[in-house]
Parts: structure tokens; C-alpha cells; sequence
């Protein structure tokens, strides 16, 4: 009893390390010597008889202890066929809920579950006791079939499927090569010269675009961790955009323009100061709006008004698409995920960042992680709940704070107000050239970027007064009040551009575009200045003067904001100023290498874990939300309802810009169209979302009902070895005599409870009966006949089994089922059939329970095909789920059955 | 050996790149510093010792960097050497490209220090070891590291078998948007 005992116990592990052990050497990774001692293990094992009988039977009846595991179950179910059939059913087969993430492209669904197959195969046949020869050929099989999957598919997602398998090199060529002969052998598909030329282009775009500050990246994943990627990642995304901005406009309009230009005399002359004011000498340049000129271009074959605005819409909506785009994914990928009650420990654990290659790096990684963790321990096990008045203390300060922010950032707003108008009246008055003057309007950007590195140093130490309950919270308000302090800036002086400016000046766009020409350089001087001051010295402070005052941070969010800040300026300006990209491309990339250079010397990463992929996610929406709907807002109202200066421009003489479009396109607001296009794109990704949000946790419960279930069977099966009272197991071994197949079912009878033996005589026919019926639809129909006195079957059976299994396995692979791609397990079709037991589900491991009470079930062969599963995705979603497959109806199914346990014994405490 | 990179064949070159999620320029440069490793030898043997793969840069400071060697060679011995392959499996496992699928199943085998197919206690530890430092000031305590692999299993443990098996440790990577970008090594 001991030893069985034993066994109950071991089996838990066995069939991993099989399984294991398998996967290892099916990939390569393993030896061959293993693979002969699993054999003999096996052999050995059941050949050790009846004395030795008991303990495989336990090992047989065992309930996969895992999840891992039921694909094994799976596969041993599935794929051996009739002999197994009476094994099958006491098995708790549980594939349905699978754990299995498909993250390979949609098309090749099918693909990873035919991995797995392949990984776990073999560990079937070796707890049958196969021969190494006949688990080689089992492989082979498994193979087989994957290829065959393979064939079926288009070739890039082929190409996919085959670049996931987690096998080696070598492994995976061996598989392609067999995947190629068959199908060049039935059919030569013909790579056209366009899909071939494509891809080229698609494939050295990408190179291209990975390669862009390649080294510089991976030099700063080196020292820090993913977070600050993130931010140099964002400049180089930026970086993008200005560089396609560039080259639509000057493609477009600035080179056209060029060629056309018919007086380029400009009566001003080149002053040292222009570069920043961009008055005067550049004030008539095709620099900015009054530059260009329609009226004279129109005569020629070229349109320009259409052009400039055409380009311009273009642009802003392949902007949009991309920023939506990239939202859409991240939002996918992270938001969906992300579950706040859970992954405390495990994300941290899983957060090593194989990047880092520097040894002090690494080190203060460790040491974060150390605090983390430690941290995470302590949350866990003391919880603070605040009492009533520190709550109300906390709200009030936080209400306190943020009509400080708002009353701050309401104050530098009326600042720049009248500054603007100020600078608005000096320019009215200006008519000859004036340097001072000019030079005054340089305090309205300096005011400006002023403000904007001020006021937010200012926010953090207001901040500091503030408690926050965790860091999410902390960083999400960092992150609101410092955009509310930019964008409410932008606004208003958005507001004076578009209302005061054109009613004052003759040509208005072309000042605009100066003042934010001026913005973005002052904007440029300010970070520059900043990253010198702010960081070298603060670092060096830091570092050599003062000991007790640590190194700056480099602070992600602020620098982030920045990017987006500065972006938006050119998004607003870019109309009044094609060429202003120029400046954004230059300034990012000297930020680039200034801040990799400032945050090699500081080295100080934060010294929190920086929730890089939210935070992300968190910047791609800021940069959409306010940033790009609102320049694109204010794009459309200036090219809508403003009336273009009437003697500069390209839109002289029209009542709006949209007057030159609105005689091709017809009269529809194309651009609220496209918007809401994209809104609804947006919409559409929301809903995605909040449907696999509730899909996840109708997942989670079902597989927390499973994770019951099978800890309850598990204590059951404990019970009957222990010998308590009414085992329910046992009725397996008198069923199984029943039927003249002693052997594999090797139970002790002594401990067989009454009720065990009624559901046994209830049970008892119906498994032979179903293993008869498998072997008859096999093609070689060979009744086993059971060795008494031997737990395992002779060797000359074995072929016979294999090729049954083969057989079976064959008929799955074209059953309806597997080409739906749908993971159900073939399974469940015994269940279906059965109209007596109304209430269970259609999963397979409910099945056990009910294929026990139906003696009759004649008619079912092992490997039936299956129909068509009925999944509950959620109605929105038509996109293939990226989730573990699983299918909901199950959990009623099981909780039916466990309603239906738990009536008859009181579920054991685990 | 100058112009190592250009003695990789042009056919190969392609199968490579569509067995691997690796470019082509990546296969290039990683070819580039595998014969580097073999340079100075005469007779550049097909599978490098451990230790030479473990003084590459990327891998020098790592701290699963025997793990990673002994999850990706195919050597009979078991020394976690690599041939060429193996070094082009590692890249493409760790490489930007590769599916969530591919990084979770080999972090899995890399954190399953034993072999056995589960993460168990044992595992576990060696892996929050691993994550901290060995150094003292960095080493949990007993206590602390029973109540945190408590929690671990906790978490992620579903069928409560006292182990995390690849299912469950998917579906918890699953949860973790960091790791596919944190899991990566570029040459």
C-alpha cells in the first residue's frame, strides 16, 4: 500500500518528465541515450506484471495534475486510439482548457496546437511502454500530420507557423524540406514577380527602419531598462514622422514651388537674428505660407492650391492611421492583459531585462528587483486600510493641489495671453524693418518654453505634498496635470492665431508660422539648456559637490511630454510653414544624443520598475488624444472657416483654403468623414478590448472551476487509495474485469466501497464496448485480448496498436473539426450524443463522469469527428482570438457536474 | 578569415532567414562574431565551448547566461556549447520579431534550472537568486523566500499541483506586457 501510495504521489512528475524529455529530444536538445532509458523504463515497468500491476495501474488512472498535462491526456486520448479507450475514460482530460496561447498569426491557428502534438507526443507511448522504434515512429507521424497542416496553408503564414515551432535549426528545416516536397510535388505554386518585389520592398523598409540608431539603442538597453528605451524608441518613432513629413512637402509643394518661382527677389536683407525671429529676410521665403504663391503656379500645369492642401490632408491622415494604428496594437497587447489583481510576483519575475549588458547596470537592476520584491512581500502581507479622516485628509489635499495646478497653469495662460496681443499691437504699428521690435517677439516663445520647464518642477514639488496610494496613481497625475499645463498653453495661443492674428494682419499665416517657427526654436534652446543645466550640472552637484543631493532621475514622463509638446507645435505649424519638419528633425536629433549622453553620465535609472509597455501605451494615446485631434482640429478650422489673407499666399482671393478642394470633391466634409472613420476604428478597438476583458474572466473563473474539479477528483482518488469510504475509483478496476481487461485498471477491489461498486456495474460494459467499436473503425481491426496475468500487452500487439493509433489519428486530422481550426477536442462528440444528460457541457473532461453513467454508448468510436464547437467569443469580435483557447460553455458543464458531485459527497478539503 | 561573413552561402542564407525570425543582416552579423569566437584556431571546430559563448559581451553579465547555453545547444554531451544553428536559435528566440510563444516557451525552459518540465520550488528559488544577485545585501531570507514563492504559486499555480507547469507559465507571461520586450538580446 506504501508503494502505491508512492505512486499516486510520483505521478504527478512522471508524465512532465516524459513529456519533457520528449519535447527535448524531438527538438533536438535531448540525447538518445535518454530516449533508450525512457523506453526500457517503460517496458520494464509494465512488464514487471502482475506484482508490478498495481502501481501502473495507478499510474493509469491518474488525473493529470496539470494543465500541461492534458495535452498529454489529449494525445494519449487522441492519438492512440482504441486501446486506449478504456484508459481515456478516467482520465481527466481538460484539453479544452488548455492554456494555450495562440500568438501566431491568425491564419495559422491551427499551427500551434500541431506543435504541441508534436512536443508532447511522445510521452503517451512512453507511459504505454513503447519501444523506442515505435515512439520514433509515433514522432513521424506527429510530423506527418504537421506537415500535412503545414501544406494546407498559404506560405506566409507557413513560413510563420514553421519559425514558431520551439525547435531547433535543424528540426525546423527538416520540416520545411518535407513541408516543400509535398507541396511542390502536388501542385508548383508560382511566386509572381509583384508578391517578390514586394516583399523586397517590405523586407528593406523594415531593415531600414531597424537600423536607424541601432547601436545607439541597443547601447542604452544596456544600461537601463526597458522604460528608458521607450522614450528614445518614441524619438525615433517622431523622428519618422518628420522625416515623411518633410519629404511629402517639399515633394509637393516646396520643390514645385521652386521650379515656378517666378520673382525670388526678396527686398529684405539677410540679418544674424532672422534665424530666430524668421522675420524679415525670410518672411516672404517659401519658408512659411506667404511664400508660395497659387495664383501664378495655377497657370502652369501644376495646381498648387490643391497641392499644398492636398499634401497637407494627406499627410495629417497617414499621421493618423499610423498613430491609431500603433495605439490599437499597444492598447492589444497591454491594456487587455493587464489585470490589477494579479502578476504582482510574477512580473516582477518576469521582468529581467536580457538587454542590459552593463555590469553596474545589471547590478542595480538586481538591487531594484531586491526592493521590489521585497516590497511586493510586504504588500501582501500587511495591507493598510486608511481610516475615514486620513482619507478625507488625503482628498483634500489632492483637491488642494489641483487648483493649485489649475490656478497655476491659469496664470501662465493669461501671461501668454498678453504678451501675444502685446506682440500683436507692435506688429501692427511695424512698418519698415525694425530689429528691436523683431527681437521682441522673441520673448513670447521664450516666455512660452519658460513656463513649460518651470512650471512643471514647480507641479512635482507641490506634488510631493500629495499621497498618493500607489504608483500608478502617482505617475497618471503626474502625467494629467502636466498635460492640462501644455495643452491649455497651445490652446490659448491657438486661440490668439486664429482670432486675433487674422483680423489684424494682412498676411496673417505667414506670421503665425513665424511665431511658431520661433516657438519650436526657443522650445529647442530650452531643452538644450535644460538637459545642460538641469542634468550635467545637477548630475555633477550630484555626483562631486554635494553627496546627500543624488543625481537627477531622468524622469521619462517630463521628456515624453516634451516630444509630444514639441510635436504638436509642428502639427499646428506645418500649415503655415511647410518646412518647419526641418527644425523638428534637426532638434530630435540632437536630443537624441544629448539625452543618450546625459543619461550616460547621470546613470541613475529610477529606481522603481518603470510599467514601460503601459507607459508606452500611455504616450501613443496623449499623443493622439490631445496632440493630434487637436492640431488636426485646428488644421481643419483654418482650411475651413478662415478666410486665407488676400495678398499672400496660395489662397488668395478664396473665401477658405477648402474652396480651392470643393471644386473637384463634393461638398462633403471630407475631413470629419475621415475622422470619423478613425474614431469609429478607434470605437471598434475599444469594443475588442472590453469583449476579451470579459472573455478573460469568464476564462478565469472556468479554469479556477477546473483547477477545483480536479483537486476534488485528485482528493477522491486519494480517498479510494487511502481506503476510506465510498471510493469512487475503484469501480473502474470491476468494470474493467467485467469485461475480460483486468489488466490496465489494477485497483484494489479490497477497498471498493458499495457505491463504487454500483456505478461500476453501472460503467462496466460500456468501455470495452467503446473500445471494440474503435477498433472496429480501425482499418486493421484486431481485438486485443487481455493478458490476464500481464499489465501490459504482448510485444506482437504493439505494431497493432500503432498502427490503430495511426489509423485514428489519420481520421482526426481530416475530420471536420481539425480544418474548422477550431480547438476543440475531438472528445466531445461522445457527450453530444447524449440526450439523457442534459446540463453538461460539451467538454471532454465532463465527460468521464458522464460516459461512466452511460453503459449503452455503444455507437462512439474514440475518434469521432467532431462538431463544430460552439464557442461564445464575444459578438463583437471577429478578429481570431489571441486567447487561451478555451471554450466557456465548459464551465457550465463543469459546474453542472460539480453541482451534481458535490450533491452526492461533501467535496473533500484539499 | 577576413571576409567571414561573406562565406555564409547564399541558400543557406535564405533558409535561415525563413527558419529564424532573424534578418538578413542579423544572420550576417551574428555568422560575423560566431567566427570570431573561432578565429584563432586552426581548424575551427562546428560547435564552441560554453565558456567562449559566455565571453561574448551580450551574454558576459548575464545572469541565466549558463541556462540560456544549456537550453539552446543541441550537444549530446550536454557541455551547452553551441553550433552556428544553436547560436541562430538563440538570436531568434531572443530577437525582436519573435512571437510571445517562442520567448515564453524557452523562458520557461531557461528558468527550469532542473530540467524537469515544471517550475517547483527548487526552480523558483534559484530564479528569484538569480534575479537579485547572490550577493548578502541582495539575498532574500528564508522566510521572505517561502512567502514569496507562496505567492508565486499562488498566482499562477492554477491546478494547485504545488509546481508551475509551461501552460500556466504562459498564460502568467501572457499577463506580463513587459517581458517581449525585456526578453531580447541583440547582437
Amino acid at each position: 500500500m506504501p508503494k502505491r501510495y508512492g505512486t499516486i504521489v510520483s505521478p504527478h512528475k512522471e508524465p512532465r518528465d516524459a513529456a519533457n524529455r520528449s519535447s527535448r529530444r524531438l527538438s533536438g536538445h535531448g540525447n538518445d541515450a535518454m530516449l533508450n532509458q525512457q523506453g526500457q523504463n517503460d517496458v520494464s515497468d509494465h512488464e514487471g506484471g502482475q506484482s508490478n500491476g498495481n502501481s501502473t495501474a495507478v499510474e493509469e488512472i491518474y488525473l493529470p495534475p496539470q494543465l500541461g498535462s492534458s495535452k498529454w491526456q489529449q494525445r494519449r486520448g487522441t492519438g492512440s486510439g482504441a486501446n486506449l479507450d478504456s484508459t481515456e475514460r478516467y482520465t481527466v482530460d481538460i484539453s479544452n482548457t488548455s492554456l494555450e496561447v495562440e500568438r501566431t498569426v491568425s491564419e495559422s491557428k491551427k499551427s500551434p496546437r500541431k506543435m504541441n502534438l508534436l512536443h508532447r507526443s511522445s510521452t503517451a507511448l512512453c507511459k504505454l511502454g513503447l519501444s523506442e522504434a515505435e515512439i520514433k515512429t509515433e514522432i513521424e507521424n506527429d510530423k506527418l500530420e504537421l506537415v500535412r497542416d503545414l501544406v494546407k496553408m498559404p506560405r506566409k503564414p507557413r513560413a510563420q507557423a514553421i519559425r514558431s515551432l520551439p525547435v531547433s535549426c535543424d528540426e525546423k528545416r527538416n520540416i520545411r524540406n518535407r513541408v516543400l516536397q509535398a507541396k511542390f510535388s502536388k501542385d508548383s505554386v508560382k511566386r509572381t514577380c509583384c508578391t517578390d518585389c514586394s516583399e523586397r520592398v517590405s523586407l528593406s523598409l523594415r531593415r531600414w527602419w531597424l537600423h536607424v540608431w541601432h547601436g545607439a539603442l541597443k547601447e542604452i538597453g544596456g544600461w537601463f531598462d526597458s522604460a528608458v528605451l521607450t522614450y528614445f524608441c518614441f524619438i525615433k518613432w517622431l523622428f519618422m514622422f518628420n522625416v515623411f513629413l518633410l519629404a511629402f512637402n517639399l515633394s509637393f509643394i516646396t520643390v514645385p514651388e521652386i521650379v515656378h518661382m517666378y520673382n525670388s527677389t526678396t527686398n529684405s536683407t539677410f540679418e544674424g537674428l532672422d534665424l530666430l525671429t524668421a522675420a524679415g529676410y525670410f518672411h516672404k521665403s517659401i519658408m512659411f505660407y506667404g511664400g508660395y504663391n497659387g495664383e501664378v503656379i495655377k497657370a502652369g500645369s501644376y495646381d498648387m492650391q490643391l497641392a499644398y492642401l492636398l499634401t497637407m490632408l494627406t499627410y495629417m491622415m497617414l499621421c493618423g492611421i499610423s498613430i491609431v494604428y500603433s495605439l490599437g496594437k499597444s492598447v492589444w497587447k497591454n491594456v487587455i492583459v493587464y489585470s490589477p489583481a494579479t502578476g504582482g510576483a510574477w512580473r516582477l519575475l518576469c521582468s529581467w531585462d536580457f538587454s542590459i549588458l552593463n555590469e553596474k547596470a545589471i547590478h542595480s537592476f538586481q538591487k531594484k528587483l531586491f526592493i521590489q520584491i521585497k516590497e511586493s512581500l510586504l504588500d501582501t502581507t500587511e495591507k493598510t486600510v486608511l481610516s475615514t479622516p486620513d482619507r478625507l485628509r488625503n482628498v483634500s489635499l489632492h483637491l488642494a493641489a489641483w487648483l493649485l495646478y489649475i490656478g497655476l497653469a491659469f496664470v501662465s495662460c493669461a501671461a501668454v495671453y498678453v504678451l501675444s496681443t502685446y506682440n500683436l499691437e507692435i506688429k501692427v504699428a511695424l512698418h519698415a524693418r525694425d530689429l528691436k521690435s523683431e527681437a521682441f517677439f522673441l520673448f513670447l516663445p521664450i516666455l512660452v518654453s519658460f513656463i513649460n520647464l518651470v512650471i512643471p518642477l514647480l507641479y512635482a514639488f507641490i506634488s510631493r505634498l500629495e499621497n498618493y496610494e500607489n504608483l500608478r496613481a502617482k505617475l497618471y497625475a503626474g502625467l494629467a496635470r502636466d498635460v492640462l499645463l501644455k495643452m491649455s498653453i497651445l490652446g490659448i495661443l491657438c486661440y490668439y492665431w486664429l482670432t486675433d492674428v487674422p483680423s489684424n494682419l494682412s498676411c496673417w499665416e505667414s506670421f503665425v508660422g513665424q511665431d511658431v517657427y520661433r516657438m519650436a526654436i526657443a522650445d529647442f534652446l530650452f531643452s538644450v539648456l535644460g538637459c545642460i543645466f538641469g542634468e550635467y550640472l545637477g548630475s555633477l552637484i550630484g555626483t562631486k559637490c554635494m553627496k546627500t543631493l543624488k543625481p537627477p532621475e531622468f524622469n521619462i514622463t517630463r521628456n515624453v511630454l516634451d516630444l509630444i509638446y514639441a510635436q504638436t507645435l509642428v502639427w499646428i505649424g506645418v500649415y503655415f510653414s511647410p518646412l518647419l519638419p526641418i527644425i523638428q528633425i534637426v532638434k530630435l536629433f540632437i536630443i537624441f544624443y544629448m539625452k543618450k549622453v546625459s543619461i550616460s553620465l547621470i546613470c541613475r535609472p529610477s529606481t522603481r520598475a518603470g510599467l514601460a509597455a503601459e507607459m508606452k501605451t500611455a504616450f501613443t494615446a496623449l499623443l493622439f488624444f490631445p496632440s493630434y485631434i487637436g492640431s488636426l482640429f485646428i488644421m481643419g478650422y483654418t482650411v475651413w472657416s478662415l478666410k486665407p489673407s488676400a495678398h499672400c499666399g496660395p489662397f488668395q482671393g478664396l473665401d477658405a483654403p477648402i474652396d480651392a478642394v470643393s471644386k473637384l470633391v463634393i461638398q462633403g466634409k471630407l475631413l470629419l468623414l475621415l475622422l470619423s472613420i478613425m474614431l469609429i476604428v478607434l470605437y471598434f478597438f475599444w469594443q475588442v478590448v472590453q469583449d476579451r476583458k470579459r472573455l478573460i474572466s469568464l476564462l478565469r473563473e472556468q479554469i479556477i472551476n477546473e483547477g477545483k474539479d480536479k483537486a476534488f477528483l485528485l482528493g477522491k482518488l486519494r480517498m479510494a487509495q487511502g481506503g476510506t469510504a465510498r471510493p469512487q475509483v475503484h469501480f473502474l478496476d470491476e468494470g474493467a474485469q467485467a469485461v475480460k481487461r483486468p489488466t490496465t485498471f489494477r485497483v484494489p477491489q479490497s477497498t471498493a466501497g458499495p457505491r463504487g461498486l454500483r456505478k461500476g456495474s453501472r460503467v462496466g460494459p460500456s468501455r470495452p464496448a467503446a473500445a471494440e467499436s474503435a477498433q472496429a473503425s480501425a482499418p486493421a481491426p484486431t481485438p486485443v485480448q487481455p493478458t490476464p496475468a500481464a499489465s501490459v500487452e504482448s510485444p506482437q500487439q504493439q505494431p497493432q496498436r500503432a498502427s490503430d493509433r495511426r489509423a485514428s489519428t489519420a481520421a482526426q486530422g481530416n475530420s471536420p473539426a481539425r480544418s474548422a481550426g477550431q480547438g476543440q477536442s475531438p472528445r466531445a462528440a461522445p457527450v453530444e450524443r447524449q440526450p439523457e444528460s442534459p446540463g453538461v457541457g460539451k467538454g471532454s473532461r465532463v465527460e468521464c463522469w458522464v460516459e461512466d453513467e452511460r453503459p449503452d454508448k455503444q455507437g462512439s468510436s474514440p475518434a469521432p469527428p467532431t462538431p463544430a464547437p460552439q464557442l461564445a467569443w464575444g459578438s463583437t469580435t471577429t478578429t481570431p482570438p489571441r486567447f487561451p483557447r478555451l471554450e466557456p460553455l465548459t464551465t457550465r458543464g463543469a459546474q453542472a457536474a460539480l453541482t451534481r458531485l458535490s450533491d452526492r459527497t461533501p467535496r473533500p478539503k484539499r | 578569415m577576413g571576409g567571414s561573413a561573406s562565406q555564409l552561402p547564399k541558400e543557406q542564407l535564405a533558409e535561415y532567414q525563413e527558419l529564424t525570425f532573424l534578418s538578413k543582416q542579423e544572420i550576417l552579423l551574428a555568422h560575423k562574431r560566431f567566427n570570431e569566437l573561432t578565429k584563432d584556431e586552426r581548424n575551427p571546430p562546428t560547435r564552441v565551448p560554453m565558456d567562449k559563448i559566455l565571453a561574448l559581451p551580450e551574454l558576459k553579465s548575464n545572469p541565466f547566461r549558463k541556462r540560456i547555453c544549456h537550453v539552446f545547444s543541441t550537444s549530446e554531451v550536454k557541455d551547452g556549447s553551441l553550433t552556428f544553428e544553436d547560436f541562430l536559435d538563440l538570436l531568434s528566440a531572443f530577437s525582436d520579431s519573435a512571437t510571445l510563444e517562442i520567448k515564453s516557451h524557452y523562458a520557461f525552459r531557461i528558468f527550469d534550472f532542473d530540467d524537469d518540465g515544471t517550475l517547483d520550488g527548487g526552480d523558483l528559488e534559484k530564479l528569484v537568486n538569480c534575479l537579485t544577485g547572490d550577493t548578502d545585501d541582495t539575498r532574500l531570507t528564508q522566510e521572505e523566500m517561502r512567502q514569496l514563492i507562496t505567492n508565486i504559486l499562488e498566482e499562477s499555480d492554477i491546478d494547485k499541483d504545488g509546481t508551475v507547469n509551461l501552460s500556466e507559465f504562459q498564460h502568467v507571461i501572457s499577463r506580463s506586457p513587459d517581458f517581449v520586450s525585456s526578453f531580447k538580446i541583440v547582437l
